[in-house]
């Protein structure tokens, strides 16, 4: 494994445009007045269009908050992060809530539905969202739910469905809007084997029929494995190929 | 020991950590410790101010009225012969009917009753016989010090502000009799000086001193018959009730009271007054409660890993217990803190705005009762309220370390939920006890009947919230969202609701009794009197003139008139039973009406019978009265009674009634031909007995007027008509009234309104922390929303929606139960004839469901505005 220094960059070797390009980039959290954590350092990243990526590491190393830098969740310390070719680390709170709702979809270790709203209701949200959208809200649910195979469980709410159902119900809403890119924290970390296993195939299926870009924080060897590349965060540093 | 500086210290690092959550709890004990201060602080000022030393405040040791109204010359006589028999040691007197006009320089009027001021006519050398009337101009004086010469008058500061006078100034001044004349203005009273008596009516309208001599040249002597006589006794107790009990076996008409008498009579008045003081203190310290369990719970709720881990690590049920008990208690401490220092801030504006209520300037002073009681209050409440939480916490299984991460808190069985009820009931009940001067009775009374009350009426709300989560209304996305969201969190919404609701019901139940009452008094005015001005003839001269001059149909928008006259008289039997009889049996009826639980309110009516009557055109009298029983009197020698007059002194139809013409010392006799109930509760007959207008206008003590209806439009121009032509006409537009009802009513219901809006800002506190608690539960939820492209103001419309619907509801319920109750009691204030008005304007509906959604929206706002702009990944990766 090549450690990485600040002005290397993790790149694919495929020649598709990129549509995550991070350049430089630092997270630092102010711990108290006097102390400071540095919790990325200078990373360099990019992941081309089509590409699947999985981003492995120990906790605390700081792939979560890579994922959330690109997804842009939070902004970085210094450096640039780039989707789809806009920089989105100088972005205002509309524009990043714009980007977020259009470019990319979200999928969390621990689901997190809108208790309130039925499956069908979830995954229309980011159509709803969506100022200019360009599909109707409840046609597109029920087309993805039906692809993620939820047609008979449209009315029922997160309480009423099951880990593997509610994680489905979670893709299909991340899907809603098209996005460039499907980002996913730890996926499958909530899930028993059985359907661990089904969500991958799922999330492979879906990759090859939509040519979805993924990327994928995980602890999870088969994930790793089911992916056309995987990257190392060890310290805020990141490393080509997988842990060792 | 040692244990218990360890909890205190994780207590203290959890509240610090508790941040924004832990303010709001501090916040919601403040607010109602400080309303209990101010409150308190406020009972006390009244009490102090009003109901001081008793002969300072009487002026007198024994003060004596009579029930006929004024004390002639054979009255005074009578305690010139308790003077020379030394029962007492002196006496002097006070006239407080005489009233004099005075306008501003310019020649506008000086205030809102035509100008009028009272003009107390006393006696400079003896009054007062205790403590001394403040002066403010010239400083450190005294009455006798400054009225020394005839036409020399002290005026009490708003008189001298609303005319504009200063010491040393002449002003002219005009009696309703119409006679004028120049006054020099010697002296001018403190604001903190009391007017005599204590209906405030003095204090309403402002005032003047005026000796003897000076009164000579307004007012006839009959006009300035003292109604007050002022006893000086050799200053003991036994000494004032001997001068009482002679004072009252001189004559049955004679009310006499000793100082320490009255001053516990005006305690009594204030002890109902300071106990309302204590329930709204109450009320929002309960509502501030609210707060600190919503707090705790939520507090036990996040931390319940945390509290899971120290379980697993070895703590017991019962320490957890103590940990989360010692941190309400240091709530209460900090929030009890910051309550006495705002209940003493807010004590200044309170003693202000009561002022309006007491018609008194009221001293703001530091008590130190409400202070001690306060803190004490205040740590109590937050340690109750916190038991139900901390016993959840105990109830947080160990293994809770090894699960998914949750705010859900564990079920306690209903039996030790009920338990912790009744203890929390107990300890309110005995604080509402100590709060409410001892009633323990009354305080467990309160505590309970507020627990079961709030308990019904949040089950109430819940469903109305669940009734609303299936409502679809076409307002869109966030609309929808909350609507669920309140669905889902009903329990909580509903309590938010319930304190908007009784903040919104108190203010809006002032507002519209005040606007009723204003209202009902206008319509009564109109409609039974049907005249707009009243012009009081000097001599009956005079009144054929004016009569002529209206007849000839020369004044500009004159329609009609009417004439009546009245007399004072002295009552000397009627139904062959002399007034000492009758006023025996005024006696026993009361007191049958007490026993009843009947008003005895008509007894004052009852009781003009004695000193007045008046005279009415028989065509008149149907304007005025309707007929109970016989007929409309038809001569002389006949008289109509009201039915307060046969109810208290058991008079009939056929009863003769002997009266003595003070004036020319003469008897005459009126034969009672009927009964009559006047048309307008408010406004009250025009007197208890009528007779014919040439039977009054007979006795030379009688003042005739004349109720005059011009067109409303020309009313001006019609008064300044008649004032061309009869100088110094008594002309009065009756729209003064009016003013008079809307000035007093405003200056009674600006206090309430501020006790109200206290409840409403502890709501709006509660709200603020319930928004708080809700959004820190939800931070996740709403970092997910953001996640998928919802930005910060989707996320702050969304919660706004919940709250503003919530506020809506709690405002529309409030305004709805207020509009209910005011309907109900303003109903006690018509009659057949002239029913009461329920004035609920589009202004104060509107004012009030405005004021319910943005105190919640403004709530929601400042509670909830940093967390939705919490990044997103800060929730999601660090909570």
């Amino acid at each position: 494994m090549e450690p990485q220094n600040n002005q290397a960059v993790i790149t694919s070797e495929t020649t598709a445009p990129a549509i995550v390009e991070c350049r430089n980039i630092t997270k630092e959290v102010q711990l108290n007045r006097e102390q400071k954590l540095t919790i990325l350092h200078g990373v360099n990243f990019q992941v081309n269009q089509g590409e699947m990526v999985a981003i492995v590491g120990a906790s605390g190393s700081g792939k979560t908050t890579m994922l959330g830098l690109i997804g842009g969740l939070d902004t970085p310390t210094s450096g640039e992060v780039f989707i789809n070719g806009q920089n989105i680390s100088k972005m205002k709170e509309k524009e990043l809530a714009h980007v977020r709702n259009r470019t990319i979809g979200f999928v969390f270790q621990f689901f997190n539905l809108v208790p309130t709203l039925t499956a069908l209701e979830n995954v229309m949200l980011p159509v709803q969202f969506d100022k200019k959208a360009q599909f109707k809200p409840e046609e597109r649910a029920r087309e993805l739910l039906d692809l993620v195979g939820l047609s008979h469980r449209l009315t029922n709410r997160p309480n009423q469905l099951s880990g593997g159902e509610q994680q489905r119900v979670a893709i299909a809403r991340a899907l809603a809007n098209q996005p460039a890119l499907l980002l996913g924290d730890e996926p499958t970390g909530n899930l028993d084997s059985q359907r661990s296993q089904e969500i991958l195939e799922l999330l492979a299926d879906l990759r090859r029929r939509l040519g979805l870009t993924v990327c994928l924080v995980t602890h999870d060897p088969k994930i790793a494995a089911l992916c056309d590349r995987v990257v190392t965060m060890t310290d805020g540093v990141l490393f080509n190929g997988p842990l060792k | 020991m040692s244990n218990l500086i360890l909890y205190s210290k994780y207590a203290w690092r959890s509240i610090q950590r508790g941040g924004q959550r832990s303010f709001f709890a501090i916040l919601c004990i403040a607010v109602g410790v400080a309303a209990i201060v101010a409150l308190q602080n406020t009972g006390y000022a009244i009490q102090d101010t009003i109901a001081g030393d008793a002969r300072t405040n009487a002026g007198a040791d024994v003060v004596v009225s009579t029930v006929q109204r004024f004390f002639t010359k054979d009255d005074l006589a009578k305690f010139d012969t308790l003077k020379q028999q030394g029962t007492i040691l002196d006496y002097t007197t006070r006239v407080s009917s005489t009233g004099l006009s005075v306008r501003k320089p310019d020649g506008t009027d000086s205030n809102a009753f035509g100008s009028f001021y009272l003009a107390f006519i006393i006696d400079p050398a003896k009054y007062p016989y205790y403590g001394n009337i403040t002066f403010a101009t010239p400083d450190n004086s005294a009455l006798k010090s400054v009225l020394t010469q005839p036409g020399q008058i002290v005026l009490n500061s708003k008189m001298a502000k609303g005319i504009g006078a200063k010491v040393g100034d002449k002003i002219k001044a005009a009696s309703y009799g119409g006679r004028q004349g120049e006054l020099q203005v010697v002296g001018i009273l403190s604001d903190k000086t009391s007017s005599p008596g204590t209906n405030g009516q003095a204090d309403f309208t402002g005032y003047g001193y005026i000796s003897p001599e000076t009164a000579t040249p307004f007012f006839t002597a009959d006009q300035s018959l003292p109604d007050t006589v002022l006893v000086k006794t050799a200053s003991t107790q036994f000494a004032d009730n001997k001068a009482r009990d002679a004072i009252r076996a001189a004559s049955p008409t004679y009310e006499a009271q000793t100082s320490e008498e009255r001053n516990t009579q005006l305690k009594q008045g204030i002890d109902g007054l300071r106990t309302l003081l204590s329930y709204v203190g109450l009320i929002s310290l309960l509502i501030g409660s609210v707060g600190v369990v919503n707090t705790m719970l939520v507090v036990v709720g996040r931390r319940s890993t945390e509290i899971a881990t120290i379980k697993a690590l070895g703590m017991e049920g019962g320490q957890t217990v103590r940990v989360f008990v010692i941190e309400s208690a240091i709530l209460g401490v900090i929030g009890s803190i910051f309550g006495v220092v705002l209940g003493e801030l807010l004590s200044l504006l309170m003693a202000r705005v009561a002022q309006g209520l007491v018609n008194r300037s009221l001293d703001y002073q530091i008590y130190g009762l409400p202070i001690v009681l306060g803190l004490i209050v205040g740590v109590v409440t937050a340690i109750v309220f916190g038991l139900l939480p901390a016993y959840s916490a105990s109830k947080i299984p160990p293994a809770q370390v090894l699960r998914q991460k949750t705010n859900s808190l564990p079920r306690i069985s209903w039996w030790a939920t009920l338990l912790i009820i009744l203890v929390m009931t107990v300890v309110m009940g005995a604080l509402c006890g100590v709060i409410l001067d001892g009633n323990y009775l009354l305080g467990f009374i309160t505590a309970f009947g507020t627990l079961v009350s709030c308990s019904l009426l949040v089950l109430i709300f819940s469903g109305i919230l669940w009734l609303v989560g299936k409502l679809p209304l076409p307002f869109g996305l966030n609309y929808k969202m909350a609507r669920r969201n309140l669905s889902r969190g009903r329990g909580k919404s509903a309590t938010t609701m319930l304190v908007m609701a009784v903040g919104i019901f108190s203010v809006a139940l002032v507002l519209i009794l005040a606007s009723s009452l204003k209202a009902t008094v206008q319509s009564a005015i109109e409609q039974s009197f049907g005249y707009n001005a009243q012009i009081t003839a000097k001599d009956d001269a005079q009144w054929r003139q004016i009569q002529a001059t209206l007849d000839s149909k020369e004044v500009p928008g004159y329609q009609k008139n009417i004439t009546l006259a009245q007399a004072n008289v002295r009552l000397i039997s009627a139904g062959g039973v002399d007034t000492n009889e009758l006023r025996k049996r005024e006696t026993a009826k009361k007191d049958e009406n007490t026993k009843n639980g009947k008003s005895n309110m008509q007894s004052s009516q009852a009781e003009d019978a004695l000193a007045d009557i008046v005279g009415l055109p028989s065509d008149a009298v149907s304007r005025f009265y309707r007929l109970n029983s016989g007929r409309i009197n038809g001569s002389d020698t006949e008289a109509m009674i009201d039915k307060s007059v046969q109810d208290f002194f058991g008079l009939k139809i056929g009863d003769k009634m002997v009266y003595r013409d003070l004036a020319a010392n003469q008897e005459f006799e009126l034969t009672i031909v009927g009964v009559y109930e006047s048309k307008n509760a408010i406004i009250g007959a025009l007197g208890s007995v009528t007779t014919s207008l040439p039977k009054a206008q007979s006795i030379p003590s009688h003042i005739t007027a004349l109720e005059v209806t011009f067109d409303r439009d020309k009313l001006d121009q019609s008064i300044s008509y008649l004032k061309a032509q009869y100088p110094g006409l008594d002309i009065t537009d009756l729209s003064y009234i009016t003013n008079v009802v809307n000035q007093l009513i405003d200056n009674i219901t600006a206090f309430p309104v501020l006790l109200a809006l206290l409840c409403l800002i502890a709501g709006a506190v509660l709200i603020a922390n319930n928004v708080a608690l809700a959004v820190l539960e939800r931070r996740t939820e709403m970092g997910v929303m953001k996640s998928i492209g919802a930005d910060s103001n989707r996320v702050l419309a969304i919660i706004n929606w919940e709250t503003g619907i919530v506020g809506f509801l709690g405002g529309l319920i409030g305004f709805g139960l207020a509009s209910f109750a005011s309907s109900a009691l303003v109903q006690q204030l018509g009659t057949p004839d002239n029913p009461a008005v329920l004035a609920i304007s589009p202004f104060i509906t509107l004012g009030m469901i405005l004021l319910a959604v943005g105190l919640a929206l403004a709530a929601t706002v400042s509670s909830a505005w940093g967390a939705v702009h919490e990044k997103p990944l800060v929730v999601l990766r660090y909570e």
